[in-house]
């Protein structure tokens, strides 16, 4: 079956204004899916800001991560299996970092 | 580093124990507290809160460890040494601190441990029910510490705004630094006059849950539950007096009629029309327990 990749982006700010009763339930609801049926894979991405590699007229340049300007972070990702694009985005619309106020890409693996 | 899902399955994916975070904090609160003086509350909480939004990043990917307690201890444990370190709360014992904090041991896989967190908490329900602390600012002040509710849970519960009950958590902990209050338990005559008003501030968080019938109706539950909690903690503790047994067994009995209060459509159900097979057997028992002089 297909593979689909949903990158997880956020900012951050809705974890951190919440109670830990809150902060349980919002793990739970993450952490089941890294049970579901079509997940196949789940890594968190480091909170550090990474560095990023552009080609400068020929020269690599090296620099850390483009988080300052912008305001999301890719925080990590799930990689699910769904037959085509429109049941990969039907099953990540049940994602709970969309109620949580983030963002899902959601991307096809080539080749799968 | 491999995750930890798939490489052993220590890792688990299931629901947490119920209201394991709310309690864990309230209690490691309790405990922080004690390590560094309870003028650095506020630093004890955000070291708890720094360790549960570090589970709320990484569980969601990887899976509970194995055993979360602990983990969440030891994030909280170096949360705090890392804040000791860098705003140097109290330069001069700061060395001292860390190495204590560094060398303390996980709670759960340790009896003795364990019984130390129990007289954490205990302390601090004690101190926060000082009767320098006027009763309303005590609750939210027992909710927020041991308790491990956020600000805006209790503004839920008291109806009230998040920057009325900020505000009263605020000089709470002012009277506590500036009366130089501790978590010592006092004794004697002076321990009578902190039960009664350790008994007067666990009703009244009770009540607030039980009585007003608008609001969240879960919230108000919790608040409840969590009255009954610190009350059968007390009276299980040393400084247990009758009247807080009376106390525990008065909220259990009238916590067990809760599920049948209320009818389908939330509206009120006076006692004598309530379901009696729908009241809480388990919680008369608990009452009777508490009655019959343990």
């Amino acid at each position: 079956m297909a593979k689909f990749m949903l990158l997880l982006y956020d900012n951050g700010s809705a974890f951190r204004s919440m109670s830990p009763e809150e902060m349980q339930k919002a793990t739970e609801k993450y952490m089941a899916w890294t049970t579901k049926p079509y997940t196949v894979d789940s890594k968190r991405l480091a909170a550090d800001p990474g560095r990023v590699i552009r080609s400068h007229g020929g020269k690599p340049a090296i620099k850390d991560g483009p988080y300052s300007e912008t305001k999301e972070v890719l925080g990590g990702y799930y990689t699910i299996e769904a037959a085509n694009y429109d049941e990969a985005v039907k099953l990540a619309l049940e994602h709970p970092h969309l109620e949580y106020g983030g963002t899902v890409e959601v991307r096809h693996v080539y080749g799968t | 580093m491999t995750a930890e899902r798939g490489s052993g399955g220590t890792a688990d994916a299931g629901p947490l124990l119920e209201h394991l975070f709310r309690h864990q904090s309230g209690r490691m609160v309790a405990h922080f507290a004690r390590l560094l003086g309870p003028a650095h509350l506020d630093l004890a909480e955000e070291a708890v809160q720094e360790a549960m939004l570090r589970a709320l990043l990484t569980w969601p990917y990887s899976g509970a460890p194995e055993n979360p307690q602990a983990w969440l201890f030891r994030v909280a444990r170096n949360a705090a040494i890392d804040a000791i370190r860098r705003d140097r709360v109290a330069a001069e014992k700061s060395e001292t601190l860390s190495a204590q904090l560094s060398g303390l041991e996980t709670p759960p896989e340790n009896p003795e441990v364990e019984e130390q967190f129990q007289d954490d908490e205990l302390r601090m329900i004690v101190m926060c029910c000082h009767p320098e602390i006027p009763p309303e600012a005590a609750v939210a002040l027992s909710l927020k510490t041991v308790g491990g509710f956020s600000v805006r849970e209790i503004a839920r519960a008291f109806l009230a705004d998040d920057a009325a009950i900020a505000q009263r958590l605020v000089r709470a902990k002012r009277q506590i630094r500036e009366r130089h209050l501790t978590l010592e338990v006092p004794r004697g005559a002076e321990l009578e006059r902190r039960l009664d008003s350790v008994i007067e501030v666990i009703y009244c968080m009770f009540n607030e849950g039980y009585t007003a019938h608008e609001g969240e109706d879960l919230i108000r539950q919790d608040l409840c539950e969590e009255a009954l909690r610190l009350g059968s903690l007390v009276a299980c503790s040393s400084i247990a007096a009758p009247r807080v047994h009376a106390l525990v067994a008065l909220m259990a009995f009238q916590a067990a009629r809760l599920p049948a209060r209320t009818d389908e459509a939330g509206d009120l159900v006076l006692l004598e029309s309530q379901d009696r097979s729908r009241w809480d057997r388990r919680l008369i028992a608990f009452g009777f327990y508490h009655l019959s002089d343990p």
